[in-house]
């Protein structure tokens, strides 16, 4: 009796212990989140692409207008009311510890902006497409963004405070001339995966200007020469009330805590028909002084200016100035200012080309890779002249010195 | 709704009509050894599952239908709370019976029923693992709870409550012995009548760093006890997710009632009162300590709460209704609670018990923006010189955060015993609930910038969870005088939670405030988990001549959050206990002394996707919808594993005194250690997850509890506690250490303890070439600056019934090794709000000073005097650029609670009104009476980020938690 009893124990949960693993196993699938794998087909082609869109949209003004609070195109001051991060402080001085959380998380999102963009040709080489386009899509994507990475990493992050440069997957550093001859052979592989006219321009201008953050003014005029014309639609980073442009909410309508150089103003003081390119705002610091901020990006959701047919001008215009190559750089600098109804210079040198640009690419975060190339830096000599590359990186990767 | 009721009233009528056949009467009286009555002692005749409560005379009565009398000898037993239990056996002839007890005073608890395990219960004085318990039943007596926090905060040893912030509602936090090991959230599981139960703090839209505490629901009122399994020791038998030790609140249930001769006793309990700001901000050191006082108030409590209960010999049963009404201490912190309790227990046949539990919640909760946003009255009043810098004073009450939530707890418990020695047990429970929760900023007002045009924030939480355990148990004997216990179950557990949220913005009116006056929609999501574990246990207990015992025990895991490489992973359990007080060599004074050892392993449970590679989910913007990164994980991932030894002994001595000792260590191996890719693999949305860490935790507890005044108009009973934790991260497989809190102030890295403060120290000042104060200098290296969480805690407790009526119920706690980040202050300096950091600025000629914001008269000094180098050490100290400059000692004492109640029963009696009013008692009872400590910010007890963060002990605007006063009354009829 005492047997069946104690079977009566042991028996039940043999029993159990084996539909144990069934029933764990039985439940609801995932349904906002997806394996990777899964990915790895031609119908998924088109999320994966906007993915690295996406990606691309938020690291676009958020590192640009970081890399502006670095040049002196804007700075922080915490008399405005509005003002409360530390870390911008420390980009605007060039005084950045390895440790600036709002820096090591640009630098990650750029990161995913690479492998995103990198993961996106390896999936095209995975998947078997049965329409060439889709397959052409994916290509292009993947390497025009993944060279937009690598440009954005050698012209904004360092190592040291002048040694410019970016890594790939925990690799060495990667010095920015190599990075940028990185970037240029992507730019150029894009090229051959759009028939558009207007978009391999846009891929043109894009190179050139990689050649001009390598200050390699030849090429950069090659390039330019086949670059955006009047005309052509502005190449954008998308934004929405979702996810927003990073100048609204840091240096904007949003919120007021990076604030523009007061020479801005000046520049309006000089013709107000600039207000037409340079557009600001006011906001008074508690202790009574003007600040101007940016109100160019007037919403959450307005396009962030990443190439433009102006840039590529002015960009030739220089070229044309340095002697890089042949042509009209007075009309080139004209056809810009005219489409604003400025008045039209009757001479050009270099630093009026210059002092366009400075006007021209007010908050599109290229001032930071002009005072590089020009070797006008505002700081002193011991202070960053680009964003460091941050302590995450550098305690995670073993080529690195901690 | 009529049918319940009609069943219920039949089981009441048919259990009355069996006694109206001929009776026989069994009645006594039972007192304490100095012969005074107890009022309320049970006595139990247990073969017919009957019995009486004693009246205020101390005396029972009960009756026995004549039939069944066969002159049979049966046991009878008396018990009482605090007193041994004692039974005699009595002849059942037909006639009447007279039995009086005498009770002895149970200083030890020896005879509480405990449980040991998932399906082992025994009475304390043989349990082989350290068990505490709560009687909550017997602290609302004398005390006001609002919560379980509130009831468990300093109650247990080895046990630490940590509240997040002063919300009504707020979350809070279980620190376990030394805390677990490195995974998961800490937090032990909790079971509510068998049901296990939602923990969580839910955030939905930030208002700051706060979450609400799912559990905030509970009604402390009803719950009867609370039992604590503290680790894997005594907690193996639970499984995964048991390592930080168990939590088991049982409800109250009806009772057998005095002679029988009414079904069923009212309680009513009122309670009203109010939170109050216990820390007033100084204007020493903080210039705006004026904005910042201004916005407290003084919160009204008003609470009801009534109770029915009652039972016969085949039906008991508990009902009760609350409402809560509580407002915090700013102007929209509030909870509005309503809860209904229905407990049945039925006794269909003398094999079969039958439990139904049932419990619904409708509760509301107003929670004020604070902490980490621009949108706090703490934030806006205290971070700088100039206040409502973000949002204007005014505007300030308008944001609205409430949440309301809905919850059904309930369960089914049914035991048969078909045969002798052979049980069985099944446990059916859910708990389901809806957490909804409005967030307003109003069109009109300016917010920051950030919302101009009005904003509102929709965020929908829906958890459903079942819980299905199993047992068999079969009681036996082997060699003739071994008794064993044979136990094999099954417990199963089901989550499915998912939750919605949408954002709308641009309201074009103040007068609509619905999602459709939204002009654009600016986020929305959407989750959903589900995940399933499950075990099967077998657990068997020996015990020989009531003086040895040993139980052996195994427990095989399974669950849908381990990797596809690790379906199941196995827990062992074996403890032992001897009663030395067995033994002739001990003096008599020694009434018990119980050794005890327990070995056991349990662990935490990878999260439910961690298993899986690679997840990508879509993210929306300018382009559309587009896939990124979601997590990384790990397909080789398993269970951490915890093992504990704990070693211990109880004690009672003289009668007076009783001692509980125990000594834990606990080793955690194949720690999930979630390595950090470096961001250039851009692989970083998640760390990766690795068992590859492992820690140690030690520490020790004691309970000693002395009653030096026992009489019928005195009683004296001290409680001390006192713990030990510390622990130590022994290894991460070579992952980076993880930094966490704002200005990654704490850490979990090889060689300290987890979430230590390791950070930057100033270490003196630099000066230029002329002398003048240029920086700080820091550390080279980060710093151990401290604990976190303190290593020494303890708590008083004094109950001094007084002149027979009063009782004076005092409660203090302390902790010492603790420091707390105070960011605010931090903040403040930084921002010239501190009026000591603005002097050492204007001393040194860095800065000038607006009048007002530092002390007057003062002169600069004069660079490389030293006067000037003195100055420039001290504000070199006050640096916040480095963190450990406002990383303080924390050490406290607070008086958590102190009643003074009156019991008017007596009265009643010599009135000769105890047949309409049974008991009367009402008390003044005060929480967070006062707070000594040498932090100099508002509170020791809060945290920035809430209650499930890893960084703890971050002081940033945060609320502290206020005082409490309640004047109770409560009424029995």
């Amino acid at each position: 009796m005492k047997k069946i009893k104690y079977l009566l124990v042991v028996l039940p949960l043999v029993f159990v212990g084996l539909a144990c693993t069934d029933y764990i196993k039985d439940v609801d699938p995932l349904i906002n989140v997806v394996e990777n794998d899964r990915l790895d087909t031609e119908a998924q082609v088109g999320f994966v692409v906007k993915g690295v869109q996406q990606r691309f949209s938020i690291v676009a003004s958020q590192l640009a207008c970081q890399a502006d609070l670095l040049s002196d195109q804007m700075f922080y001051t915490s008399d405005v009311p509005s003002a409360s991060f530390p870390s911008f402080e420390e980009i605007d001085k060039g005084a950045i510890t390895l440790d600036n959380a709002t820096v090591a998380t640009t630098y990650r999102q750029l990161g995913e902006l690479r492998f995103f963009a990198d993961d996106l040709l390896a999936r095209a080489n995975r998947i078997s497409f049965a329409t060439p386009a889709n397959k052409d899509l994916a290509l292009f994507t993947g390497n025009f963004y993944g060279a937009i990475a690598r440009f954005y990493s050698a012209t904004t992050f360092g190592l040291t405070e002048n040694q410019p440069g970016g890594i790939i997957d925990a690799g060495p550093f990667i010095p920015a001339s190599q990075f940028l001859d990185d970037a240029i052979n992507r730019y150029k592989a894009a090229l051959n995966y759009t028939t558009d006219a207007a978009t391999k321009r846009i891929v043109n201008s894009m190179l050139a200007k990689a050649y001009f953050a390598k200050k390699d003014y030849a090429n950069a005029a090659t390039f330019a020469a086949q670059g955006m014309v009047s005309g052509d639609k502005d190449f954008q980073a998308l934004n929405s009330d979702v996810s927003n442009i990073y100048y609204w909410g840091f240096a904007g309508a949003g919120r007021v805590q990076i604030v523009v150089a007061d020479r801005f103003n000046d520049y309006l003081k000089a013709d107000p028909k600039e207000s037409a390119r340079i557009k600001i705002s006011t906001t008074t610091g508690t202790s009574k002084r003007v600040y101007y901020w940016q109100t160019k990006y007037p919403e959450k959701g307005t396009p962030f200016q990443v190439m433009t047919w102006k840039e590529n001008n002015l960009m030739l215009a220089e070229c044309i100035l340095r002697g890089a190559t042949s042509g009209n750089a007075l009309s080139l600098v004209n056809a810009v200012r005219t489409s604003y109804a400025l008045n039209a210079l009757t001479a050009v040198t270099l630093n009026d080309v210059l002092v366009e640009r400075d006007k021209e690419l007010f908050c599109q975060g290229t001032r930071l890779m002009d005072q590089n190339r020009t070797d006008t830096w505002h700081l002193a000599a011991t202070t960053w002249r680009y964003m460091p590359i941050p302590r995450t990186e550098r305690n995670a990767n073993p080529n690195l010195p901690k | 709704m009529k049918k319940p009721l009609q069943i219920l009233l039949f089981l009441f009528l048919a259990s009355n009509l069996i006694w109206a056949q001929g009776a026989f009467k069994v009645s006594g009286k039972v007192t304490d050894t100095n012969g005074e009555a107890l009022i309320g002692a049970s006595v139990v005749l247990k073969a017919f599952n009957t019995g009486a409560a004693t009246d205020l005379d101390g005396k029972y009565s009960f009756e026995i239908p004549s039939n069944l009398a066969r002159g049979q000898r049966v046991e009878l037993t008396a018990s009482f709370v605090n007193y041994k239990k004692k039974s005699v056996m009595i002849t059942l002839t037909g006639s009447n019976i007279t039995q009086d007890f005498e009770l002895e005073e149970d200083v030890f608890q020896s005879d509480e029923v405990v449980v040991t395990g998932i399906a082992s219960k025994t009475s304390k004085s043989v349990a082989e693992v350290s068990v505490s318990r709560i009687s909550a039943a017997d602290l609302q007596m004398v005390n006001a709870y609002s919560s379980l926090s509130q009831l468990v905060a300093g109650k247990i040893s080895g046990v630490q409550m940590q509240t997040s912030s002063g919300n009504v509602g707020s979350g809070w936090r279980f620190w376990v012995r030394g805390g677990g090991g490195l995974n998961g959230d800490g937090q032990p599981i909790i079971y509510l009548d068998g049901v296990r139960l939602d923990n969580a703090e839910v955030i939905g839209y930030g208002a700051g760093g706060q979450g609400n505490s799912i559990l905030s629901n509970l009604n402390a009122n009803d719950i009867d006890k609370i039992e604590i399994l503290k680790g894997p020791a005594a907690a193996s038998s639970y499984g995964a997710n048991g390592s930080n030790g168990v939590v088991l609140i049982t409800t109250k249930s009806g009772k057998l009632m005095a002679g029988m001769q009414q079904p069923v006793t009212i309680d009513y309990r009122f309670n009203y009162g109010y939170n109050e700001q216990l820390y007033k901000y100084s204007k020493d050191d903080f210039l705006s300590a004026d904005d910042a006082n201004r916005q407290f108030v003084k919160g009204p409590i008003r609470e009801h709460y009534v109770s029915a209960a009652g039972g016969t010999s085949t039906l008991k049963y508990f009902a009760s209704f609350e409402n809560r009404y509580e407002h915090g201490i700013l102007p929209t912190s509030f909870g509005d609670r309503s809860t209904v309790r229905l407990n049945l227990t039925a006794f269909p046949t003398e094999k079969l018990t039958i439990k139904g539990s049932t419990n619904y919640v409708m509760n509301k909760l107003g929670r004020p923006s604070n902490d980490n946003i621009i949108y706090g009255y703490l934030g806006n009043t205290i971070f700088r010189a100039a206040s409502f810098g973000w949002v204007k004073e005014e505007d300030l009450i308008k944001i609205k955060d409430v949440s309301k939530i809905n919850q059904f707890i309930g369960s089914l418990t049914a035991s048969y015993k078909p045969i002798e020695g052979l049980e069985l047990n099944g446990t059916l429970g859910i708990d389901n609930s809806d957490y909804y929760q409005e967030r307003f900023f109003p069109f009109g007002p300016n917010f920051g910038g950030l919302i101009q045009t009005g904003q509102k924030n929709i965020y929908d939480r829906k958890n459903k969870q079942f819980t299905y355990d199993f047992n068999v148990a079969y009681n036996y004997t082997i060699f003739d005088d071994i008794n064993v216990r044979s136990t094999a179950g099954g417990q199963f557990f089901e989550r499915t939670v998912s939750s919605t949220n949408v954002t709308g913005e641009k309201f074009n009116t103040d007068l609509i405030v619905t999602l459709g006056a939204a002009s654009t929609i600016t986020s929305y999501g959407e989750s959903f988990s589900n995940i399933k574990d499950g075990g099967i246990f077998t657990e068997h207990a020996f015990s020989y001549q009531d003086q040895y015992f040993l139980t052996l025990g195994i427990r095989r895991d399974y669950a849908t959050a381990i990797g596809k490489n690790a379906p199941a992973i196995t827990y062992p359990k074996a403890s032992f206990a001897i009663r030395l007080d067995k033994y002739d060599f001990l003096p008599s004074e020694i009434n018990l002394l119980k050794l005890r050892a327990a070995y056991g392993e349990s662990g935490q449970l990878p999260g439910s996707t961690a298993g899986i590679p690679l997840l990508w989910s879509a993210e929306t913007g300018g382009y559309g919808a587009g896939a990124v990164l979601n997590s990384i994980g790990n397909d080789q991932i398993q269970p951490e594993r915890i093992k504990e030894i704990e070693i211990g002994f109880d004690a009672e001595l003289f009668k007076d005194v009783s001692i509980e000792f125990t000594y834990f260590r606990q080793n955690a191996l194949n720690s999930i250690v979630g390595k950090v890719n470096a961001p250039s693999t851009g692989r970083t949305i998640t760390s990766q997850p690795y068992n590859v860490g492992a820690m140690e935790n030690q520490g020790f507890e004691t309970y000693i509890q002395y009653t030096p005044i026992r009489s019928a108009n005195y009683n004296l009973q001290l409680g001390l506690i006192w713990n030990f934790q510390e622990n130590k991260v022994t290894d991460l497989g070579g992952a980076q250490p993880l930094y966490f809190g704002f200005n990654s102030v704490q850490t979990i890295q090889v060689g300290l303890p987890k979430y230590q403060f390791y950070t930057f120290k100033s270490v003196g000042a630099n000066y230029n070439t002329a002398g003048v104060y240029t920086s700080s200098k820091a550390s080279t290296e980060r710093i151990n600056i401290g604990s976190s969480v303190p290593k020494n805690t303890g708590s008083f407790t004094l109950n001094f019934r007084f002149l027979k009526d009063f009782t004076l119920y005092g409660f203090a706690e302390w902790g010492l090794n603790y420091k707390i980040y105070n960011y605010t202050k931090s903040f403040a300096a930084r921002f010239g709000n501190v009026p000591e950091y603005n002097k050492y600025n204007f001393l040194l000629g860095l800065a000038e000073i607006a009048p007002g914001t530092a002390p007057t008269g003062l002169t600069k000094l004069t660079p490389g005097t030293d006067e000037y180098k003195a100055a420039a050490e001290k504000f070199a100290s006050m640096d916040w650029r480095n963190p450990a400059s406002y990383i303080e000692d924390a050490d406290y004492l607070i008086i958590r609670e102190v009643s003074l109640s009156y019991d008017f029963t007596s009265l009643l009696r010599d009135f000769e009104l105890n047949s309409y009013v049974k008991n009367f008692a009402m008390g003044l009872s005060v929480r967070n009476l006062a707070r000594i400590t040498k932090y100099s910010g508002a509170d020791v007890e809060i945290n920035a980020t809430g209650a499930r963060s890893d960084a703890r002990a971050i002081d940033f605007g945060t609320l502290q938690t206020p005082r409490t006063v309640n004047l109770w009354v409560r009424l029995g009829f």
